[in-house]
């Protein structure tokens, strides 16, 4: 193989697909190298852990001779970004690479592409075709909520969805939920009730990859096809597949409260830094911090057994009756990182009874966050 | 002195003691002669557990009158007429001692007719005194009531659980029951009863007892050798528990209890299977009676093979062959594309609870603190005379000490007050260094302690937080299980737990303890339900609660879990405060710890 290719186009095609390459020693050691092909004026570089496979497809590459490769990925990755010069002659003789620059010359020893295993991007039914933006920002806003434990429970994914002529995202651990969804003009040409649950992980990774890929095309879209196993995402220069969680998810729908007694409006800032205030005292064993509503104030309250209490106050919008409902603050702090706006609405019906932070409600995008109380205290 | 023959009624009344001890027996040896008298139907009643009464009614063949006059006497039976045939026993009653033990320990009725008869018959026993039998009305078959069980015998009364505890018993009776006969249609009155038609699957049965989720993991059993045939359901691997509670086996239709058999599935299943998990089986044996000695027991719950080691292997290639078609299924589920991946998330990382084995004598044969702690509560002391200073200087000497007050009893100080720097060993273990010398801590049993802790310190103090659940868990257990989890629901509330009863076999979680950092209902569930199937349920209130937080704490956290240098810091920090730092709430250790003497004894500093 013998190629002539530009160092920051290779050095961006590259990006993408190292979040797929395993970090720990895995069972595979293929899965630590990148597969390099060069074909038809194509370079297609593929990595994979066997749950996320990413490939980028760079175009325009001077080939001079076809072939094919398995390069160590970090490696590779960072020699790419140490050179300087614009353009690279990357040959592969037998295994070894050789790269000559200005300033000196590097050689590495490759793999034998024969040990790559043959990763399939099936494309099977009809794909639903989604913003890349719009779909990077669904994700942000609801994974944070699902389960993190390294196991591939239902709740250990986010769910994508579509409803009607909407495109939903939604995560939940059983103690909070993170729903957004948007209108989609492709979901129309979806079948209502089309959904897929997603590892968070290499859901991540994605939007990362997607968000590298797109930048700077803010019209980019990308087409969603699921199979029985796989899920696979077809972008203009790259394709990602994954494997999803099989599992039932939670029923959540029926626990999204609507039309609750009280509803409050916050200033976003001023929420967070009360509830930051009294988070310092809580524990692990006890974190909890008690929000009272009455009139215009909301009263915030923690106490943590040898540590201490603290109590803080701030002025709000209400409307209904208020009342106390107790939350762990790590959960309200987590939907205040991902709100762009400045004011955040509160609604809930008792201390029992989960309660609902608005962040948007609007035709276009509803994004919201539900979060179960902390109760016997 | 005299020797004198005891009275009958005297003999009668101590004989009712191995075939009756508590409802459950009674209700079992009653649904046993339904069973033998060819019933379709089964329905039982059941009145403070039995306890006050205990009623079943079947339908099959009935009795005559003369033979209804003999029902409640003493070895009078219809099932074995001579010797030889208690070597080939095919009833599940054999020794007409039943009704008589019931009889002279109750106020019983008995209520019975033949389908060819016009008329039903009755006869009672109010404390082995037998009425005369006269005719009555009644639908063919036979009704069975038991009133006032012991009320002649206090000693034995006082002995009986709770309503619900023996109701619980009861249903664990009726459940094996209505395993072994699906023909046969069981009802049991009353809220979380049992209603079974006649004829069922026993993969329906077990769904409708055990829930669907267990039987959709259910694999057929179907073995034959050496004369043998078995049968039944064992389920997949996944769906093993904590304890054997669930291992339900049978012969020739009757429930039995063997070691060996318990054993052989172990063996089955043992490549499948983590150290700690019993697998669930139902396990139907058909056999030669002549090759099987029942009368080993009163209550015939165990019994003797013939041949011990041959059954032993056919069950094991029985449920091994059962196994096995899992494993095809598995694979061409996992032959697609990726199976890589699918194989690699499978394999979880099981917590470590290992000890590690050092070296004897590896300080030296006086060096006995290294004494590695015996398997349950021990840790490591330092040994006398080590050089280590005393155990009250060194914790008095620690400013934290100082706020905690040092009681006398402890000879331990607690290593986590003198920590100064330290390490972390696979993601698990914590190299520390000490005042003197240096500790080596499981973190993950160290988290444990001290979330057990604080839980306990919150339910001691009344405020347990509890994380409400945004879709309540549904869980599915056996009727027992369920019956005991749900009689302990107001115990459970006060550590943390809401758990409703949610019909059927199913229960929902609503809510746990909001310290558990990765709150898991089904495990904690069903911890909890290996704990209370210990038998011996803690009557204290605070022992309930230890127990429960003792599995709470086992759902809360996970080896390998990488921590940050700020939550090692909290976790010592906090660990300085325990009560008792040294073992985790099940006994392991937390905790081994050299001191510098013995460090300059090895490396021959100091002689
Ligand atoms: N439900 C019933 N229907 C018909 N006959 C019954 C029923 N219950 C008892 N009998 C008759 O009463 C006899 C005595 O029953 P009992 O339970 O005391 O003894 P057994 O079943 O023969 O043996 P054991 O109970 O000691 O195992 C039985 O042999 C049977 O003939
Ligand atoms: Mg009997």
């Amino acid at each position: 193989m013998k190629i002539l290719c530009d160092r920051s186009r290779l050095a961006a095609g590259l990006a993408p697909i190292m979040p797929a390459i395993p970090v720990k020693e895995t069972a595979k050691p293929a899965m630590k190298f990148v597969h390099i092909e060069a074909k038809d004026d194509k370079l297609v570089l593929q990595g994979s852990n066997m749950e996320l496979s990413i490939e980028v497809t760079i175009d325009s590459v001077k080939i001079e001779e076809p072939g094919r490769a398995l390069l160590p990925a970090k490696t590779f990755f960072a020699l790419i970004n140490e050179v300087t010069d614009p353009t690279l002659r990357i040959e592969v003789v037998g295994n070894r690479l050789t790269l000559p620059t200005s300033s000196g010359k590097f050689e590495m020893v490759t793999s034998s592409a024969e040990d790559y295993p043959d990763l399939s991007f099936v494309a099977d039914g009809k794909g639903l075709e989604i913003a890349c933006e719009r779909f990077a920002q669904q994700v942000s806003a609801t994974e944070f909520a699902c389960a993190k434990e390294a196991a591939r429970y239902a709740t250990n994914g986010v769910l994508l969805s579509v409803i009607d002529d909407r495109f939903a995202t939604v995560a939940t651990d059983g103690r909070r939920l993170a729903f957004m969804s948007a209108k989609c003009e492709g979901a129309a040409d979806i079948e209502s009730g089309w959904q897929v649950l997603l590892p968070h992980k290499s859901l991540q990774a994605t939007v990362r990859a997607i968000t590298a890929l797109t930048s700077g095309q803010p019209n980019a879209t990308l087409t969603i096809f699921v199979t029985a196993n796989m899920a696979l995402f077809v972008l203009p220069q790259a394709r990602v597949a994954m494997t999803v969680i099989q599992g039932v998810f939670p029923d959540y729908l029926s626990a999204i409260p609507r039309g609750c007694k009280s509803y409050i409006e916050f200033n976003k800032a001023l929420l967070e830094a009360n509830v930051r205030r009294t988070t310092v005292m809580t524990d692990d064993s006890n974190p909890a911090v008690r929000l009272v509503f009455e009139g215009s104030q909301a009263r915030f309250s923690s106490e943590a057994a040898g540590l201490g209490a603290a109590e803080t106050a701030m002025d709000v919008t209400m409307q209904g009756p208020g009342g106390t409902i107790v939350f762990n603050p790590a959960f309200i702090l987590e939907i205040l990182k991902v709100s762009k706006e400045d004011l955040v609405h509160f609604e809930f019906d008792d201390e029992n009874s989960p309660g609902k932070f608005v962040l948007s409600a609007d035709e276009e995008l509803e994004q919201l966050y539900v979060i179960m109380p902390i109760t016997g205290l | 002195m005299v020797i004198r023959v005891l009275a009958p009624a005297v003999v009668s009344k101590i004989a009712a003691g191995e075939v009756v001890e508590r409802p459950f027996s009674v209700l079992k040896e009653l649904v046993e002669n339904s069973l033998d008298a060819g019933s379709t139907r089964i329905a039982v009643e059941l009145e403070e557990g039995g306890k006050s009464l205990l009623r079943v009614r079947d339908d099959g063949k009935g009795m005559g009158p003369d033979d209804l006059a003999l029902a409640f006497v003493q070895h009078a039976t219809s099932k074995l007429v001579d010797v030889d045939d208690l070597d080939a026993i095919v009833s599940l009653g054999f020794r007409g001692e039943a009704l008589a033990s019931i009889g002279s320990v109750a106020r019983a009725r008995i209520v019975t007719r033949e389908a060819e008869s016009a008329s039903a018959f009755e006869v009672r026993a109010d404390a082995g005194v037998i009425s005369a039998v006269k005719p009555a009305a009644g639908p063919v078959g036979t009704l069975v009531e038991v009133r006032d069980l012991f009320y002649n015998v206090p000693a034995r009364r006082r002995f009986l659980r709770t309503a619900s505890a023996e109701r619980a018993r009861c249903l664990d009776v009726l459940t094996r029951a209505a395993l072994a006969h699906c023909g046969t249609a069981f009802c049991l009155e009353g809220a979380r009863g049992m209603d079974l038609h006649a004829g069922e699957a026993l993969e329906e049965r077990v769904a409708k007892l055990f829930g669907k989720e267990l039987a959709q993991k259910a694999l057929p059993i179907d073995y034959e050798q050496a004369g043998m045939r078995v049968g039944g359901l064992a389920i997949d691997p996944d769906g093993a528990r904590r304890d054997r509670s669930q291992q339900y086996l049978f012969v020739n239709g009757r429930p039995f209890q063997d070691a060996s058999i318990t054993h052989a599935l172990r063996e089955a299943y043992r490549e499948y299977l983590m150290p700690g998990k019993f697998p669930v089986v139902f396990l139907f044996l058909g056999i030669d009676p002549a090759r099987v000695d029942v009368n080993v027991h009163p209550t015939k719950s165990e019994l003797r093979f013939v041949e011990a080691r041959l059954v032993f292997s056919v069950v094991r290639r029985a449920v091994l062959a059962a196994l096995q078609t899992r494993t095809q299924r598995v694979g061409a589920r996992g032959a697609a594309q990726f199976d890589g991946a699918r194989s690699a998330a499978a394999a979880v990382p099981e917590p470590v609870t290992g000890f590690p084995d050092l070296p004897r004598g590896l300080f030296g044969d006086d060096g006995a603190a290294s004494r590695v702690a015996e398997a349950r509560g021990g840790h490591v002391v330092p040994a006398p005379g080590s050089g280590a200073p005393a155990p009250e200087v060194s914790a008095r000497l620690q400013p934290t000490a100082a706020s905690q007050p040092v009681t006398e009893l402890r000879r331990e100080p607690n290593p986590f007050r003198a920590v100064r720097h330290f390490l972390v060993i696979h993601d698990l273990y914590i190299l520390l260094e000490t005042e003197d010398g240096f500790s080596v801590v499981d973190q993950h049993a160290l988290h444990e302690r001290v979330i057990y802790e604080k839980l306990l310190a919150q339910s001691r103090s009344g405020t347990v937080a509890v994380q409400r659940l945004l879709v309540p868990e549904v869980l599915d257990l056996a009727p027992a299980d369920k019956e005991a989890l749900l009689e302990h629901a107001a115990a459970l509330e006060t550590a943390g737990v809401l758990v409703r009863d949610f019909g059927g076999a199913s229960i929902k979680v609503e809510g746990m303890p909001a310290a558990l950092r990765r709150p898991d209902p089904k495990a904690l569930v069903d911890g909890l339900v290996a704990e209370l199937r210990l038998g011996e349920v803690p009557r204290e209130p605070h022992e309930v609660l230890e127990r429960l937080h003792s599995r709470a704490c086992r759902s809360a956290i996970m080896a390998g879990d990488r921590l940050t240098e700020v939550e090692i810091l909290a976790l010592l920090e906090a660990a300085s405060k325990l009560e008792h730092p040294h073992n985790c709430p099940h006994g392991r250790p937390t905790v081994l710890s050299y001191s510098s003497a013995q460090l300059e004894r090895y490396f021959k500093r100091r002689v």
